[in-house]
């Protein structure tokens, strides 16, 4: 637990955090990472970009067209990658074939081609992340498999032990995989959408619609909304108990940095967001206690 | 209120939330997420279809509904609880 609270403490610490925010901005893959860093969320509609601390961000980014990897330390790495054109169902239905049943299984009756063919590309993720865990064990490919949990939530299982944590989240143009070497890890990526009346209801709490709502426009407060959702999901996955949570259950303080201020059986964790292709927002939730 | 009008206003409100379908395509044994519904939508449409019918479910039996017809029993056991 020591460990934990230790190591959680130098992941913030990690984070270039000038004004006490950990909302940080990445670029799509493929694009040069200019490092903005978003103070404060209002500004989130007009980011500004600020070169000069891009140079001194500790993260190690690897870019290409389609994937970009950020690892935040030596034991917390975020994949992103551009989801893949939407395949026909016809290949869907050939490809659940060539997985595991028990992934085919959970796919099977999935009628939405984009979440067939993201799931699909999630499950290439992982499986690309347990082989790469299993090489740096000196241990061969197929000592390692995909597993999931009652509730549905990923695991990789190895015969060799100490395989990392993941999870998995996609929305329609990109999936994305954070992986932990030594804790639990929650991850959630969002666009942002139209907020009908009733959504803030079920998923806010007052002091968390007000915040949202005091945005200065729409756009803002869409990506407010998006934001706080994300912190809650990525905190609903990495306890594992997904939608088991009412996201009324959490409390977050929006004031500075994001902050959980009340949670089911007072799970401590830290969080950090990251403000993406200019109106998604991927966090992540480590818990620590 | 029966199922058939409950069943009604879920499909209406995935339709209006969920991005992509079609009503023809609707199947209640499906799970929302078949769909493509995200977490979040699932959330909208459980909460916005309790709001309309003025009913509730507890969150604990929400989590362990499978497709669209067990959102529907659950939902009509709570309306027939509260007509008692």
């Amino acid at each position: 637990m020591r460990f934990m609270r230790r190591h959680c403490r130098k992941l913030c610490k990690a984070v270039p955090s000038p004004e006490g925010s950990s909302l940080l901005c990445l670029q799509e893959p493929g694009q040069t990472a200019c490092g903005r860093v978003c103070s404060q969320l209002h500004e989130a509609a007009g980011y500004v970009p600020d070169t000069a601390h891009a140079k001194s961000w500790p993260f190690q980014r690897e870019t290409d067209e389609n994937r970009l990897g950020v690892r935040l330390d030596k034991s917390i790495e975020l994949i992103v990658e551009r989801a893949k054109p939407c395949l026909s169902m016809r290949t869907i239905s050939r490809r659940l074939e060539q997985i595991p049943s028990y992934e085919a299984e959970r796919l099977r009756n999935v009628v939405c081609a984009r979440t067939a063919t993201n799931s699909l590309h999630g499950l290439r993720l992982m499986q690309e992340v347990a082989e790469a865990s299993a090489r740096s064990a000196g241990a061969a490919e197929d000592t390692v498999r995909i597993v999931r949990d009652d509730r549905g939530k990923p695991h990789i299982k190895s015969r060799f032990g100490g395989a990392p944590e993941i999870s998995l989240s996609h929305c329609r143009a990109h999936v994305v995989l954070a992986i932990s070497q030594h804790s639990p890890i929650g991850v959630d990526i969002e666009g942002t959408r139209e907020l009908r009346a009733g959504l803030l209801d079920a998923c806010c709490l007052p002091r968390e619609r007000a915040w949202v709502e005091r945005a200065d426009n729409e756009q803002v407060r869409r990506f407010r909304f998006s934001w706080l959702w994300t912190l809650k999901e990525a905190f609903m996955k990495a306890v594992g108990l997904g939608l088991a949570i009412d996201p009324r259950e959490l409390e977050f303080s929006m004031s500075d940095r994001p902050r959980l201020i009340t949670s089911p059986r007072g799970t401590h964790c830290r969080f950090l967001s990251f403000a993406f292709c200019g109106d998604s927002v991927i966090s992540l939730c480590l818990p620590y206690d | 209120m029966d199922r058939a009008e409950i069943l009604s206003v879920i499909k209406r409100n995935i339709l209006e939330i969920v991005e992509d379908i079609d009503e023809s395509d609707l199947d209640p044994q499906k799970s929302m997420k078949d769909y493509g519904a995200t977490s979040l939508d699932i959330v909208e449409v459980v909460s916005s279809s309790m709001r309309e019918l003025r009913v509730k479910v507890p969150r604990s039996e929400l989590n362990s509904i499978e497709n669209i017809d067990g959102l529907v029993d659950a939902l009509h056991a709570a309306a027939l609880q509260k007509a008692l």
